[in-house]
């Protein structure tokens, strides 16, 4: 479990030099839900927290924000189409609060996670 | 009364809101995570650079023969210059001993790396180092940016390109004034009377204004918009010879 959280701080460092947190959400989301409810409330400060120092925002801004989409996303657990427009809500707001810039390090960045995503979850759709 | 679950709920909702008082009272300050997470992207901004590097290298081979070609031109036109410059320099410096004035002024220079990211703009110094907003980014004398908001150890830079809501004055090497703004992806020099005569390749300074030092390198002019001629003024489209992104060092005046 250490292992995971360093790395998952490992990619948030590396992410937030380039770009968006696009591997860090995600990953942390898949290692946190399969624990109990007061977890994901903990996990939902400390992601907060986290978003915050790395990108230069405000905690309660960003706690406010995931908090938000904590709740509704307890609405659309078994709807994948709405949690990835979520997903892309949430970083779109920290791309347009953090008044991040493209570069071409996406050319690379997305695709992958794009291709990750796919095989983490859609492959078994399209078998 | 409320469940569990909600209970929990409540409390998270109210600790959002307790964030919220302890920022608004400035009780919040996250300046040693910051410091630790910026020394972190540090590292990792130098170490992504060097990834970079043969893509970008590869990105600009294209324009290799045109850009030598501009080099050479450029080369030829300062090393005319500096056979001038010498020159008044050394009337200047006369003057200056028969006048036994000295108008110099000074000015703090704070030697500082940009940050930590390719998707935002900010340098590694902040008011720890004394720097103040509106300073100029500067690499070599050329003007890249203000800086706009200042934290303990790191401050923003708006960089020219991103200026919509603010302008500098700027004038060409010939006598041609404008206003310098952004658009998003470029630098247009703007407010230039319609029968000025400004041409492509004509290098751009700022002129003495309030905050700003005169004399700064902003860039060339590479492309004069259409002129419509029901307009008073016309724009120009600045090419900046330095990128922001592209160097390890910059200087903060």
């Amino acid at each position: 479990m250490k292992a995971k959280l360093f790395l998952l701080l490992l990619i948030l460092g590396l992410e937030s030099s380039f770009g968006l947190p696009l591997f860090f959400l995600y990953l942390s989301y898949s290692f946190i839900h399969k624990y109990s409810e007061k977890y994901l409330l903990l996990s939902v400060f400390v992601t907060s927290f986290l978003l915050a120092i790395f990108y230069s925002l405000s905690w309660p801004i960003l706690a406010a924000l995931l908090l938000f989409c904590f709740f509704i996303h307890k609405k659309i657990k078994e709807k994948i189409v709405w949690q990835l427009i979520l997903f892309v809500l949430i970083n779109a707001v920290i791309f347009i609060l953090a008044e991040l810039r493209f570069n071409y390090f996406y050319l690379f960045h997305l695709p992958v996670f794009m291709f990750y995503l796919y095989k983490a979850n859609f492959k078994k759709y399209a078998a | 009364m409320l469940n569990e679950k909600n209970k929990q709920y409540f409390i998270a909702v109210l600790f959002v809101f307790f964030l919220f008082f302890l920022q608004f009272l400035n009780f919040l300050n996250l300046s040693f995570f910051d410091n630790l997470a910026n020394l972190w992207k540090e590292k990792n901004f130098v170490f992504l650079q060097k990834i970079a590097y043969p893509f970008n290298r590869f990105a600009k081979l294209w324009k290799l023969t045109a850009k030598l070609e501009d080099l050479q031109y450029r080369y030829s036109e300062a090393a005319a210059q500096a056979i001038r410059v010498k020159e008044l320099e050394k009337e200047n410096q006369e003057l200056h001993k028969i006048l036994e004035n000295s108008d110099r002024t000074y000015s703090q220079v704070v030697i500082a790396a940009p940050v930590i990211s390719f998707a935002q703009s900010f340098v590694a110094t902040g008011s720890q180092s004394g720097i103040k907003s509106g300073s100029a980014v500067l690499y070599k004398g050329t003007l890249l940016g203000l800086i706009d908001e200042v934290e303990e150890r790191q401050a923003s830079v708006i960089l020219l390109s991103q200026m919509f809501d603010r302008s500098l004055l700027a004038e060409t090497n010939t006598g041609i004034k404008g206003l310098v703004k952004g658009n998003g992806r470029e630098v247009i020099l703007t407010e230039i009377a319609n029968d000025a005569n400004l041409e492509v390749g004509q290098l751009v300074f700022t002129s003495a204004q309030i905050g700003l030092e005169n004399g700064l390198l902003i860039g060339r002019v590479s492309k004069i918009n259409s002129v419509n001629p029901a307009l008073a003024t016309k724009t120009a489209t600045i090419e900046q010879m330095i990128n922001f992104y592209e160097v390890n060092l910059v200087e903060i005046k």
